[in-house]
């Protein structure tokens, strides 16, 4: 599915991942742990092959194919899909006409204004998702709970193969996580060679959406890799804490 | 309600509103001067469309009005006086502008009473390499008090325009609320960035932020919002 490696990412003169290397194959629930600007965040765009950063070396492979050098909507059109950590307001472009577009770039033929009624309706109801939100703005006016709903809407609507949850759980309460990580499992299991990478600070979205790979990354690689205890671990000893990483880490 | 229809074959130049009104005006190639005088407690709605006009339009508003135009434009160079010349009345003006070749806009907001209340957006979506200019000025006299005015404008080029804005504001009483702002750029490199994330192409993008840009703001009737859009998609088209 997805295979990074040696991957080394600047933004100008700061070297923000340092000869990263994942392997993530179908199917599989994969969660990376780090602190603040270690470069999680960073992996996503750089996947979405955002302009912003210059990959000096290494690759990216979806399905065995390298996606660098590909535009973003090349690289969403594959089957990637991040939903935001802070996704966007944008003033005067309509939620629904923005998904329908989106959708319809996946098409051959353009999805009927009925069935696509009915499944936006549908599926933001399962969500929880305001009704009026659809046709409103995108995110204009909505809460964080409310904006990490839209995300997960359009991820339910454009149907990717890779997933990455970046802080999925920041803005949410409680009932709103159980709520969104109840669709995407729903979605899993109905796509089950969908492959998903969690970003997080907080072991709590990983007792939703259970890993079967956590990573811990510090400083833009990947220092300790182990299985969903590790996630537990990390929250107990925290990321400075070197007998969580251990004498015996290495990339992975 | 009283409905309006202008268009090229307008043979007065003073048009008198006395009853609630809605007008729909189309004015293609002309050069003209049309006074729209509003009387006291009128609402009045205009849906305008001008395509390579330089028009100079003037709206006389009485007491209590209450007065909304959207209008988009090709390629116009056309100016747009209102004067708010008695109390209690209010108007949102909102010009969309698609440009092609070198225009100017003007438009120039006289609060000449108390307690008067004006919104002026102006968008322009400057297309090929040419020159556009929003002249735009507010004044306020002395003895106009409590008087609200903002004005909003915005120009997008989309290639390597020469783009101008000039907002004036001109203001003789300290007991106003008054705004303006002007910018003029790109479409911002995150909203497209976001919307790419979706597979979206760019050019698809654009015509997205290109809509939303010229009539997101706008309270349109469905038919109108249609008939607008039809003419924002032939862009770059």
């Amino acid at each position: 599915m997805l295979n990074i490696k040696g991957l080394n990412v600047v933004v100008g003169e700061k070297k923000i991942l340092n000869d990263f290397n994942l392997d993530i194959k179908d199917g599989e629930i994969h969660a990376i742990m780090g602190p603040n600007g270690t470069g999680k965040s960073t992996l996503s765009k750089v996947i979405l092959g955002n302009k912003n950063y210059t990959v000096k070396s290494g690759d990216i492979k979806l399905d065995g194919k390298s996606i660098l050098g590909l535009s973003t909507d090349e690289i969403a059109r594959r089957g990637i899909f991040v939903s935001f950590q802070n996704p966007i307001s944008i003033e005067g472009v309509q939620n629904s006409e923005f998904i329908k577009t989106a959708i319809n770039a996946r098409r051959e033929n353009a999805i009927g204004l009925f069935e696509f009624i009915k499944d936006i309706k549908a599926k933001a109801s399962e969500l929880d998702f305001p009704e009026e939100m659809i046709h409103r703005s995108i995110n204009v006016g909505a809460s964080g709970g409310e904006r990490k709903k839209n995300e997960v809407l359009q991820l339910e609507l454009l149907e990717p193969s890779f997933i990455i949850l970046d802080e999925l759980d920041s803005g949410l309460d409680i009932d709103s996580l159980r709520k969104v990580c109840d669709g995407i499992n729903k979605y899993l299991k109905e796509h089950p060679k969908t492959s998903v990478l969690i970003i997080t600070h907080y072991p709590r979205i990983l007792e939703y959406i259970k890993p079967g790979f956590v990573h811990m990354m510090v400083c833009g690689k990947i220092v300790k890799t182990g299985g969903y205890d590790l996630a537990f671990d990390i929250e107990k000893r925290g990321y400075s804490d070197t007998s969580v990483i251990g004498s015996d880490s290495k990339d992975e | 309600m009283n409905k309006l229809i202008l268009d090229n074959n307008i043979e007065t130049t003073d048009i008198f509103i006395d009853t609630d009104t809605d007008m729909v005006a189309d004015f293609n190639e002309l050069e003209k001067d049309v006074t729209i005088h509003i009387a006291k407690g009128v609402c009045f709605k205009g849906f305008v469309k001008t395509n390579k006009t330089k028009n100079q339009v003037n709206y006389l508003i009485d007491e209590d009005c209450d007065v909304v135009i959207n209008k988009l434009s090709i390629d116009c160079s056309d100016t747009v006086t209102i004067e708010m010349n008695n109390i209690n009345s209010k108007i949102k003006y909102s010009t969309s502008v698609i440009n092609y070749l070198d225009n100017n806009y003007t438009q120039k907001v006289l609060h000449n009473s108390s307690n008067t209340k004006s919104v002026i957006v102006n968008h322009c979506i400057n297309v090929e390499d040419n020159e556009f200019k929003f002249i735009v000025d507010g004044i306020i006299k002395r003895d106009s008090s409590d008087v609200n005015f903002k004005q909003d404008n915005k120009i997008i080029n989309l290639k390597d325009g020469k783009s101008n804005i000039l907002p004036n504001l001109i203001v003789d009483n300290s007991e106003i609320e008054a705004s303006h702002s002007a910018y003029i750029g790109t479409f911002d490199e995150e909203d497209k960035f976001y919307m790419m994330s979706r597979g979206l192409t760019s050019e698809e993008c654009d015509d997205l932020l290109i809509k939303a840009f010229l009539i997101g703001s706008m309270k349109l009737e469905d038919n109108e919002r249609e008939i607008f859009s039809g003419i924002i998609e032939k862009i770059n088209k």
